[in-house]
């Protein structure tokens, strides 16, 4: 089993990895499933329990505790393991698989509130960016089914590095990585192909022609797409140099390469 | 997956390749050592300074050497502690040592991966 962080090949880190993958494993066989709280969780569509959503940290099947079996880097029944099928961008069931159609559902005192996905076609959906927003800062919010924080709100809470429409609309990460799938490095990514509806450079789109009023390569339009840096709005992506402070979109790649960490 | 027997039975193999390895390091340390330590007596004996040059160097170039040996006796501890944990401890308290064990070895921890990504 894959539940290396990274790709060295450290004989005693594989051991202990398998040995707690097991363990985690053999916990997960049985959740309780008997207490009241317990309907507010997290299941994957194969039926996995992928953990309860609780304010209580030492709970053993809290989300939460990143050394419980639903909350540990290295569990293969936790969706922030990011080699397990729960939660690597390739798993069928996983949270931050972009293309699956089986993500696992968010369910609240027994009622399913949403999908928890990074696929954006999945109606009723929750980002994963949100969900894990909000389990570390609103929970009680979470568990009421109404949780307060957005995706951009998370976003930028979280730190990230991104571009956003005037209208809301996420237009990708500026991580200088070609492989992220939400990256505009990535040519072949929704935020980095040139034949994306959601792509700056896309010269057909809402957010990339010369002439829509949320493109960056609109000379005369004032609701151009902003730029965050960690979370903080840092200028407007944008020709129109009435604008200040602003980012000349033709120099983007440039500017995320000097200005975010890989 | 293999059951944690197999896993046990591993460790042992992995615990003898990693005393091998420390084996090397050692002998290595100590032929670098008595390198400087020759050179620096050379210098002394003829008077002439230049060769405690090498001996500084070689001094210095010990750091690599002796910082894999503690890396692996503490890589060495690990492995043999972890199958006590399982034994001793219940399974989740077990999980969670060994986590933390891991997490002390190679760094990295929090759960926040996700957001991190």
């Amino acid at each position: 089993m894959a539940t290396s962080p990274n790709n060295e090949t450290d004989p005693t880190k594989e051991v202990l990895e398998q040995i707690l993958a097991q363990l985690y494993a053999e916990q997960a066989k049985t959740p309780s499933i008997t207490s009241g709280e317990q309907r507010s969780c997290l299941m994957a569509d194969d039926g996995q329990f992928l953990g309860k959503i609780t304010d209580n940290k030492y709970d053993n099947e809290s989300i939460l505790n990143r050394y419980g079996p639903y909350g540990s880097q290295y569990s293969p029944t936790s969706i922030f393991n990011q080699y397990s099928q729960y939660g690597s961008p390739y798993g069928q069931f996983s949270i931050h698989n972009p293309y699956t159609s089986t993500p696992p559902r968010l369910l609240v005192s027994g009622r399913e509130i949403a999908r928890v996905t990074a696929n954006r076609i999945i109606s009723n959906r929750m980002a994963p960016e949100a969900f894990v927003y909000a389990l570390k800062n609103d929970i009680r919010g979470l568990l009421r089914g109404t949780p307060v924080t957005s995706e951009p709100e998370a976003r930028q809470a979280t730190g990230q590095s991104f571009i956003q429409a005037e209208n809301g609309q996420f237009l990708g990460k500026l991580n200088p990585n070609k492989f992220d799938s939400d990256s505009i490095f990535n040519k072949f990514g929704p935020y980095g192909s040139k034949f994306s509806n959601t792509s700056i450079f896309n010269k057909f789109s809402d957010y990339g022609s010369q002439f829509s009023a949320f493109s960056p390569f609109n000379k005369f339009t004032t609701t151009p797409p902003i730029l965050f840096l960690n979370g903080q709005f840092t200028a407007h992506l944008t020709v129109n140099s009435m604008l200040s402070p602003r980012v000349d979109p033709d120099q983007i790649l440039e500017w995320a390469e000097r200005n975010v960490p890989k | 997956m293999t059951s944690i027997d197999d896993i046990l039975a591993r460790i042992d193999v992995v615990l003898k390749e990693n005393k091998r390895i420390e084996w090397i390091y050692i002998v290595l340390t100590i032929i670098l050592f008595c390198t400087g330590i020759a050179c620096f007596v050379l210098a002394l004996i003829r008077g002439e300074f230049a060769w405690s040059t090498p001996s500084v160097i070689t001094t210095g170039l010990l750091y690599w050497p002796l910082r894999e040996i503690k890396d692996i006796r503490a890589k060495n501890i690990a492995l043999a502690t972890a199958p006590m944990l399982i034994t001793l401890l219940p399974k989740t308290k077990a999980a969670e040592e060994i986590q933390k064990l891991l997490q002390s070895l190679y760094g990295g921890g929090a759960n926040g991966n996700v957001t991190e990504q």
